[in-house]
């Protein structure tokens, strides 16, 4: 009884153990009893080994052949990326999960990200559980109307996740190769930007899909890739379109951004979790402005020249903006001061936020 | 159903042939934990066994070794000798730490039977700290090797997470080697020490004999 209840976990946590099972039970009872040992001890404090194989040797060696084969401009782009792929080797680092206490402080200049604040932490909590404790995400959509700090939240979260960011703007995608590369019988064939991103020792790297609702209708099935991509088991075999190379792509956090959820392609929008994001609440304004403050003015030298401290009164005019005004409005605020020969912002000094979806064109009435 | 297991006639005073067994009894703390009642109820049955006729039969022993266990009879008698080899038969495929079914092992120089969940803490100990010594050789060396998964006892590919190894293709490119690297291995060294370590608890916890 107790080896036909432990064989089923074994086939479970490793299809390539299965043999214990059929080979000999007695070996079925060693590996369970083996990782019995290993849990009590736990985890290991140091990292115990955050390298993944990116793809087999055996792969990349048959694709330089094919590289070999190849003619004209796409032969040197294409070597010189399988070169670049053989530099930074078959096996890539993948970011450890920090703690979910790391984002507390995420939770202090986004407060209204709290949703996806507590969604992420409740992932790393997971990922605290596992042996490696490597760095795994669901793909995540965050849905909140526009100037609410949603780049600026994806920005910080990849600081606290210590990884980096690639951001691909879909609104602005060109082409369908975009993403998933040009194939290499044209001569212009290059990798898309998911090969870019991955182009690094580090395998998980955050992808941030930003306004994915505002895909134009030319380069719609430049999100075709996505639907391997975003899915754990088929993103293990990602290639892209001009060099080929099946590489490992599970480790990728991918992060998209919508101001409307339901216009994004119902396949699509299936693969992540969504998160509704609101606009700050008059309550949670004073942390917004001092995070947009700080983000502003953050290694800029002229910031140097001021006393950055804010009076209550710019606070509680900046309060009255989105982020994004916010941030534009203060910049705008610092310049004035310094034509006024001042090293403190005033009131006066901040704009009057401008009711963009209230303005109007054509004739005044 | 009662048996009648005696051979000859019952004695009234105990005889040299039920001291001798009772010494054996009293001698069981030598046997192994996990064979000590297996063994007391041989004993116990060669007490019932006591008649005239095996007044002056000596039994002695146990002679524990190689994880087989004999013992001398004086003469030669087919109910005592028989009850002695299907014991000495019977404990052969039992623990010798818990007395469950077991197989023959070998852990170093020596063979003792144990159930699959007393060996592999014994094996994975001892393995362990061979494996340890080589990564340590190796590191003074300076060579970084690849340890192919048949390198490698089934107790330590178990431990080892899927995601640490290498798929290499083979000279001939016929055969992918399930493989993981010296240097992979030094990296979960203190991981590896800690499993050891409580391994080695586990056993000293428990009582062989």
């Amino acid at each position: 009884m107790h080896q036909q209840s432990e064989a089923p976990v074994v086939s479970q946590v490793d299809p390539n153990r299965r043999w214990w099972r059929r080979a000999d039970p007695d070996l079925a009872r060693q590996a369970a009893c083996v990782r019995s040992i290993a849990m009590q001890v736990g985890p290991p404090s140091a990292p115990m080994e955050t390298r993944r194989e990116f793809f087999r040797t055996g792969e990349l060696t048959a694709r330089m052949e094919w590289a070999q084969r190849l003619t004209g401009n796409a032969k040197a782009m294409v070597r010189s990326r399988l070169e670049r792929a053989r530099s930074l080797g078959d096996r890539r680092t993948v970011a450890i999960a920090p703690t979910s206490d790391k984002l507390t402080e995420l939770l202090v200049n986004f407060p209204n990200f709290a949703p996806a604040i507590r969604q992420v932490q409740g992932q790393l909590s997971l990922c605290q559980c596992t042996p490696g404790r490597l760095l795994q995400l669901q793909p995540m959509l965050i849905e909140g109307p526009p100037g609410i700090g949603k780049t600026a939240f994806a920005n910080e979260l990849a600081k606290a996740l210590g990884v980096a960011l690639t951001r691909v703007n879909v609104s602005t995608l060109s082409a369908d190769f975009s993403l998933a590369g040009l194939d290499a019988s044209y001569e212009s064939a290059k990798p898309g930007l998911i090969w870019d991103a991955l182009d690094s020792p580090c395998m998980s790297p955050i992808v941030m899909l930003d306004e994915i609702d505002k895909t134009p209708p030319s380069s719609a099935s430049a999100l075709g890739c996505l639907y391997a991509l975003l899915e754990g088991h088929t993103a293990r075999q990602f290639c892209d379109e001009a060099l080929r190379l099946p590489v490992d792509a599970s480790y990728v956090v991918w992060i998209a951004t919508c101001n409307d959820a339901s216009l994004v392609e119902p396949a699509l929008r299936s693969r992540f979790a969504i998160t509704e994001v609101q606009a700050p609440t008059p309550e949670q304004m004073p942390a917004v402005v001092a995070s947009v403050h700080q983000q502003l003015i953050h290694g800029r030298e002229w910031a140097n020249a001021f006393d950055t401290r804010l009076s209550a009164d710019v606070v509680a005019k900046l309060a009255e903006m989105t982020p994004r005004q916010m941030h534009r409005a203060l910049e705008q605020a610092y310049a004035e001061a310094a034509n006024a020969g001042r090293d403190r912002l005033c009131a006066d000094d901040i704009p009057r936020p401008v009711a963009e979806s209230k303005r109007r064109l054509g004739f005044l009435n | 159903m009662t048996k009648n297991i005696q051979c000859g006639a019952p004695k009234d005073s105990a005889s040299d042939y039920s001291k001798h067994i009772e010494l054996l009894m009293i001698t069981a703390d030598k046997v192994p934990a996990g064979w000590r009642k297996t063994y007391d109820e041989a004993m116990r049955g060669l007490l019932k066994r006591d008649c005239a006729s095996r007044s002056s039969l000596v039994v002695s022993g146990p002679l524990i070794q190689d994880g087989e266990i004999g013992f001398h009879v004086s003469k030669d008698d087919h109910c005592v000798a028989g009850i002695l080899r299907k014991t000495a038969a019977r404990l052969q495929g039992q623990c010798q730490v818990c007395g469950a079914q077991a197989r023959m092992r070998v852990i170093g120089l020596k063979r003792r039977p144990l159930c699959a969940e007393c060996y592999a803490p014994r094996a994975l100990t001892a393995e362990l700290t061979r494996l340890l010594q080589d990564l340590k050789v190796r590191a003074a060396g300076k060579s970084q090797t690849l340890y192919s998964a048949h390198d490698l006892s089934p107790r330590i590919r178990a431990l080892l997470p899927d995601s640490c190894w290498h798929h290499v293709q083979s000279e001939c490119g016929a055969k992918v080697v399930r493989c993981i690297a010296s240097d992979d291995l030094r990296g979960m060294s203190d991981w590896l020490r800690a499993i050891r370590d409580r391994a080695l608890a586990l056993t000293s916890a428990t009582t062989d004999g």
